[in-house]
């Protein structure tokens, strides 16, 4: 009876994973196994307790906190994907986001006067102005040191903004709603370069545009958006990225494909002064469209937030003091870590101690896997940010292994039209050591002198780990250290 | 010790090793999917079946990339006619389970007039297909006319007038002339075997295909080769003037001389796979061997 | 200032595609005009220089060269250019192709994807980490093998439970060897395939048995190795049970050898049932154990790592099955004994193979009696006491030959008793670097009209990277007796020191 069967455990040969010993895989290929070995490096930077966590929340059919996972996770991927964003209005945030007196937003995680940066001071300042609470700079800051502003994140009221990212009531805003996922999103109209509110300016000039944005460039787009019916901004993002476009720091394709798709409507609806000054407007404003990726992907974000059990990233956001992420699964807790300055490119005449730590909400982009997840789309822009073509699409193929999905809907045509990454897994952040990725501005530090540079900021990896114990705590797994929340 | 098993093993091997007797050889170059051995008289490949056969060469399967088996160059080796061994990375390479394997062209016997006039009707589209499907490294510019590859235009700019003064040379069957003629183009150009070579070969298996009596000009210029190009190229030079090819050249030109129109397009797709420029230089070489050879027209290069 | 430079790298032959690749990576840097990426041979450097890219140096390399030339906008483009090209041809593997960049997963999530499927995973972290590592893996599905030490037994008995649980196998912690279909996992030999299947405990017990099956001419089906705490009462013998049912179940396992020191009482009772249970032979092994129980639960005992290859493979071959030899085993042959140096009587065991000690010392035990073997010394120089800081000396023989040399100058040395261990993740030339040590020992002791007797087993086959008998050969060449087997070995040191002349007082 002696060998007349072969014995076999592994059917179809063995295929193994190595982690660890280089040695032990080479024996391995020598018998005809297939063998991958890990670049391995202790996960969670080195935390065993946070490591073995990450270990217990992996998918697993058979446990049920694995298997609650795996099916939150596909809830939030399934409901990324099938996003819609359609611009359907442009409103004063009054109306749109009910904002009332003395109530101002702002990007990031929360934070108090007190501690929040220069840009954004400034531009709380120059909001109180344009609404008129205060006379004088002095005057408003006093309303806000004394406590008389009502100040919350953007991300609290459907709203997103870029660097500050202020919202005061009579600001008029982009409306983008997500009929799959019944969410709807919002964010400022965007004011171009230079003097501009999101960096913090408020001299006459930035707050003639602001109450131009409110009398002559929101009704007039209104009317044209009324006209012609909801804008598609997941199409049109689609062909922007196949233009040279990531959705973040290039804006340019998207935008003249805006234009192109508005001008008619709006040539009906409006005088032909008001129609050319608007389109004047958008044609000296290359990242007119950066708002409204913003609002697409926070509508499409929202859509799969607070599903119980999700690693999914919901938000990633900076208030140019705090980094802070929100994870469908914690709700709408912010897991928060202090922030750094991005690594960049400084206009002549700065450096980096010029610039101010990382800041506004634009990260919704990366979250949503453009921006920077998409840098392959855009290889005009690397080089903007200290970088080759190849790293671009390394940089987006890097992101790939931190997400769960690939989006169908935005191909990239560098990478044989795959998909950008979307859907960031907190637990492959904390697992691979490969933080996120964001293409950002970098402002001044003094509120007004506006943008000094660009770069590439990585998302501390803090966040994410944190938000994980958060999770273990909502599913009563016991961790072996304080929790943080 | 590792044991594998080569699956092909050229008939020009096995003599050669004989004639080396028992002095111990050395590792000259690892690649990813293959092993060169240096011997007095040029080069014993060992490469992944893949490559198909070669001249030289012994075909084996070890493994996914052959630089991490722990073979390094200077390593001894010992060929025997059963095996070749690397004791230092307890590699052995039995030969004794390989398919013997021929890599001599020899001329058509049947039908040579009628394959030549075959040629004389086919070559113009041969060369359209050609042009459209070859890279533009290499001797592939003079295929295309949109422009040359920056780095390497000064090699393909010196190119140019030794072929056709080769080519010339060829068609009044001047061997003394095509030799000189083909000097120039020994080591010339990018690559590990440089494209001059690859297009020496091409010619060379091209007129031994046909049986032109100018078939093994390249020994006249085949001197001092060790001194005049790489080692790997010297050694496929010196087995071409002795009309041996590797395998893939063999493909090419059953392709283009053989009944069936339809299966050429695919034979220089195949070829103009080869390495980096290495296949579009020798298609370019059997491509001007062939017209040569035949005695067509020279207006479509 | 356009600036002209090349630089020269001897002897470097890279394929065409990843020149090519290169060249390409370094024309499209900023600031480069040209660029040149080609073997030395004369015709290449002629048109170098025609393109007024032949500097100095390159003007005198060779076709076995390779020559990077760039004209660039500036000294430092050039340099940048030229160092981007050095960077590249320096770095084994890493050229960009697409075999190379799929090496860089970091998880096993991502090589699990990046495989398809994956069934197995090897774990070799420090033991911190460990414990995340193969949870991960189990919850992917994975089997796995746990080279790791320092995991605690806490961790073990959640991952044997889950492992159980799925259906799978955690081989270890702190397994040392495995052979499964055939592929050798950790530090394994390259044994004949055939119908025995192994669960061990021991992994240099699992090596011997499986070396001495392939030198019997029989062949191993599976080696599964456990780790050493599995039989622990705690772990409950998660791993040799469902080894056990796994090797029952498989139609190319015809007989079954468990190998083990003496579990506990209830783990050896769970474990025997099993085995009477699997509906083959079942060899049991439990060095040192009551071979009653054994034989009361319907298996065959076998005291030796040697005994217990030598009735599977009888089985598996087919021939008459030999009794079990008890510890003592039979005396061996005179002529095989040298005579030792006035008063040298003791016997030094320097072993690399923690069971293998384990083994020598019962032997000594059952041989000598306890009182006399507990005066000779048998040292696992593999325990964590003497390996810290250190390589393990079936890695790096250098602690062994220190200890070697120490126990050689000592004039109560009779014997050194040696294990040689062959295989995957070995020395490559343990036999040849004992072999070194051994020479000069030996000079030293003789300049000192002082002779001892060096005894050795050699735990290989001959499909080992080492090869056996080469191995052997050169052992027996630095004058070492050679039992095929570590009992045997044993057995032969303690018969040299029995008969060696003791001094009075001498003794504890």
């Amino acid at each position: 009876m002696t060998g007349l069967m072969t014995s076999t455990l592994f059917p179809d040969g063995v295929r193994a994973v190595n982690v660890g010993l280089e040695m032990f895989a080479q024996p391995l290929a020598d018998h005809g196994a297939t063998v991958v070995s890990l670049e391995w490096r202790p996960p969670a930077e080195g935390d065993r307790d946070l490591g073995l966590l990450l270990a217990r929340l992996e998918d697993d059919p058979d446990d049920p906190i694995g298997r609650l996972i795996m099916a939150a996770n596909a809830t939030a991927i399934e409901r990324l994907l099938a996003a819609q964003p359609m611009l359907i209005d442009v409103q004063p945030a009054r109306e749109a986001l009910g904002l009332g007196d003395r109530q101002i937003l702002h990007s990031g995680p929360p934070i108090e006067w007190d501690r929040m940066c220069g840009p954004v001071k400034g531009a709380i300042t120059g909001a109180i102005l344009f609404e008129g609470w205060a006379d004088s700079p002095e005057e408003a800051a006093l309303l806000a040191e004394t406590g008389r502003i009502d100040f919350s994140p953007c991300h609290h009221h459907m709203a997103v903004g870029p660097m500050a990212g202020v919202i005061s009531p009579s600001m008029p805003v982009v409306v983008v709603a997500n009929p799959a996922g019944g969410t709807r999103a919002h964010a400022t109209l965007n004011e171009g370069l230079g003097k501009v509110l999101r960096f913090g300016a408020y001299d006459a000039s930035v707050l003639k545009r602001l109450r131009w944005f409110g009398d002559v460039l929101a009704p007039a787009l209104s009317a044209a958006l009324r006209a012609d019916g909801p804008l598609d901004l997941r199409s049109l993002t689609g062909q922007a990225l196949q233009m040279g476009d990531e959705g973040h720091n290039r804006n340019i394709a998207a935008t003249s494909l805006f234009t192109r798709t508005i001008a008619p409507a709006l040539v009906r609806t409006s005088d032909t002064a008001t129609a050319a000054a608007v389109l004047d407007f958008l044609r000296g404003n290359d990242h007119f469209f950066l708002n409204l990726s913003m609002a697409a992907c926070k509508s499409a974000l929202d859509a799969a937030h607070g599903i119980p059990g999700s690693t999914v990233v919901t938000a990633m956001a900076r208030n140019g003091v705090d980094f802070g992420i929100r994870m469908s699964g914690t709700g709408d807790t912010w897991f928060t870590t202090p922030v750094g300055v991005p690594d960049g490119l400084y206009f002549p005449g700065y450096g980096p101690d010029d610039a101010n730590p990382d800041l506004g909400d634009s990260a919704i982009t990366e979250t949503f896997g453009i921006g920077g997840f998409a840098m392959a789309a855009a290889p005009a822009i690397v080089r903007f940010v200290g970088g080759s073509p190849a790293d671009a699409l390394e940089l987006t193929r890097l992101m790939g292994r931190i997400t769960l999905a690939h989006n169908p809907s935005y191909a990239l045509p560098p990478l044989g039209f795959a998909g950008t990454p979307t859907g960031i897994d907190a637990r492959r952040v904390v697992d691979s050591g490969i933080a996120p990725v964001i293409n950002t501005g970098i402002a001044h530090r003094q509120a007004g002198v506006g943008q000094i540079g660009a770069g590439i900021a990585r998302a501390p990896l803090a966040c994410f780990g944190s938000a994980l114990t958060g999770l273990a705590g909502t599913l009563g797994l016991a961790v072996g250290r304080e929790a943080v929340i | 010790m590792l044991v594998r098993h080569a699956s092909l093993v050229s008939d020009a091997v096995q003599p050669r090793i004989a004639r080396l007797g028992p002095r111990p050889l050395r590792v000259h170059s690892v690649f990813r999917s293959a092993i060169n051995v240096a011997t007095s008289d040029g080069l014993l490949t060992v490469a992944a079946p893949g490559a198909g056969g070669l001249p030289n060469g012994i075909a084996a399967d070890l493994g996914r990339d052959w630089r991490m088996i722990g073979v390094r160059p200077g390593m001894t080796v010992h060929a025997s006619r059963t095996a070749v061994r690397i004791p230092g990375a307890r590699l052995e390479i039995r030969l004794t389970a390989a398919d013997g394997w021929s890599p001599r062209i020899g001329a058509i016997q049947v039908g040579a007039a009628e394959t030549a006039r075959r040629w004389r009707r086919r070559g113009p589209t041969a060369w359209t297909i050609a042009r459209a499907r070859s890279n533009a490294g290499g001797l592939g510019a003079l295929l295309r006319q949109d422009g040359l590859p920056g780095g390497q235009a000064p090699f393909v700019d010196r190119a140019r007038p030794m072929l056709a003064a080769l080519t010339a040379a060829l068609e009044s069957g001047d061997r003394g002339s095509a030799a000189s003629a083909a000097e120039g183009l020994i080591g010339l150009g990018p690559g590990l075997t440089p494209s001059g070579d690859d297009a020496l070969v091409g010619i060379e298996a091209a007129l031994h295909a046909l049986g032109r009596p100018t078939a093994g000009f390249l020994v006249g210029a085949a001197h001092d080769l060790d001194e005049r190009t790489t080692a790997v190229s010297a050694t496929l030079l010196r087995h071409a003037v002795a009309g041996e090819f590797a395998e893939r050249i063999h493909a090419l030109l059953a392709a283009l001389l053989g009944s069936d129109d339809a299966a050429i397009p695919a034979a220089i797709d195949r070829a103009v796979a080869w390495g980096a420029t290495s296949g579009t230089d020798c298609l370019v070489g059997v491509l001007l061997g062939l017209d040569v050879a035949a005695g067509t027209e020279r207006t479509a290069r | 200032m356009a600036a002209i430079r090349a630089r020269v790298f001897r002897n470097t032959y890279r394929d065409s595609v990843e020149l090519m690749q290169i060249a390409a990576e370094i024309e499209s840097m900023d600031g480069i005009d040209r660029a040149g990426l080609v073997m030395a041979t004369p015709a290449n450097r002629e048109v170098l220089e025609a393109a007024g890219l032949l500097s100095g140096e390159a003007a005198a390399a060779g076709p076995s060269d390779l020559v990077v030339a760039v004209a660039a906008a500036d000294d430092e483009v050039a340099t940048e250019a030229l160092d981007h090209a050095a960077t590249r041809l320096a770095g084994n593997g890493s050229d960009g192709s697409s075999e190379a960049t799929r090496t860089d997963a970091r998880t096993i999530a991502e090589a699990q994807a990046e495989l398809g499927t994956a069934d197995l995973a090897l774990i070799s972290t420090p033991g911190t980490y460990a414990t995340a590592e193969a949870l991960k893996a189990l919850k992917r599905g994975l089997n796995v093998f746990l080279f790791s030490d320092n995991v605690p037994i806490e961790d073990e008995i959640e991952l044997k439970s889950i492992a159980v649980a799925k259906g799978l196998m955690v081989m270890g912690p702190d397994c040392g060897t495995a052979i499964l279909d055939g592929v050798p996992l950790g530090f394994a030999n390259s044994v004949r395939r055939g119908s025995i299947g192994l669960v061990a405990a021991s992994g240099t017990g699992l090596q011997q048995v499986s070396c001495l099956i392939d030198r019997f001419g029989a062949g191993v089906s599976q080696a599964i190795g456990v780790g050493g705490r599995d039989l622990d009462e705690r772990v409950g013998g998660a791993m040799m049970l469902a080894g056990l049912q796994r090797l029952a179940a498989d139609p190319g396992t015809d007989l079954i050898v468990l190998i083990s020191k003496p579990p506990a009482a209830s783990v050896a009772s769970r474990v025997l049932e099993a085995a009477g249970a699997a509906g083959k032979p079942v060899v049991v092994n439990f060095l040192g154990g009551d071979p009653a129980a054994v034989v009361a639960a319907g298996a065959l005992p076998a005291a030796t790592f040697e005994s217990a290859a030598a009735i599977a493979s009888a089985i598996a071959l087919g021939q008459p099955v030999p009794a079990d030899e008890d510890l003592a085993g039979s005396e061996p042959d005179d002529d095989v004994l040298p005579g030792s140096s006035e008063g040298a009587w003791r016997i030094r065991g320097l072993y690399s193979g923690g069971s293998l000690a384990g083994e020598a010392k019962l032997i000594l035990r059952a041989v000598l009696g306890p009182d006399q073997a507990r005066t000779h010394e048998i040292l696992d120089l593999g325990e964590d006491e003497y390996t810290v800081g250190r390589p393990h000396p079936m890695i790096d023989p250098r602690l062994r030959n220190e200890h070697l040399q120490a126990v050689a100058r000592d004039p109560e040395t009779a014997v050194i008793l040696l294990d040689v261990v062959l295989g995957y993740g070995s020395h490559p030339d343990p036999a040849g670097a004992l072999a070194g040590a051994i020479d000069a020992a030996r000079a030293e002791a003789a300049s000192q009209q002082r002779t001892f007797a060096v005894v050795a087993s050699v735990c290989g086959t001959e499909g080992d990277p080492q090869g056996l008998a080469s191995q052997e050969a050169r052992l027996a060449a630095a004058g070492v007796i050679l039992a095929p087997s570590n009992a045997r070995a044993a057995r032969i040191a303690a018969k040299i020191a029995r008969s060696a002349a003791i001094p009075v007082g001498a003794r504890a």
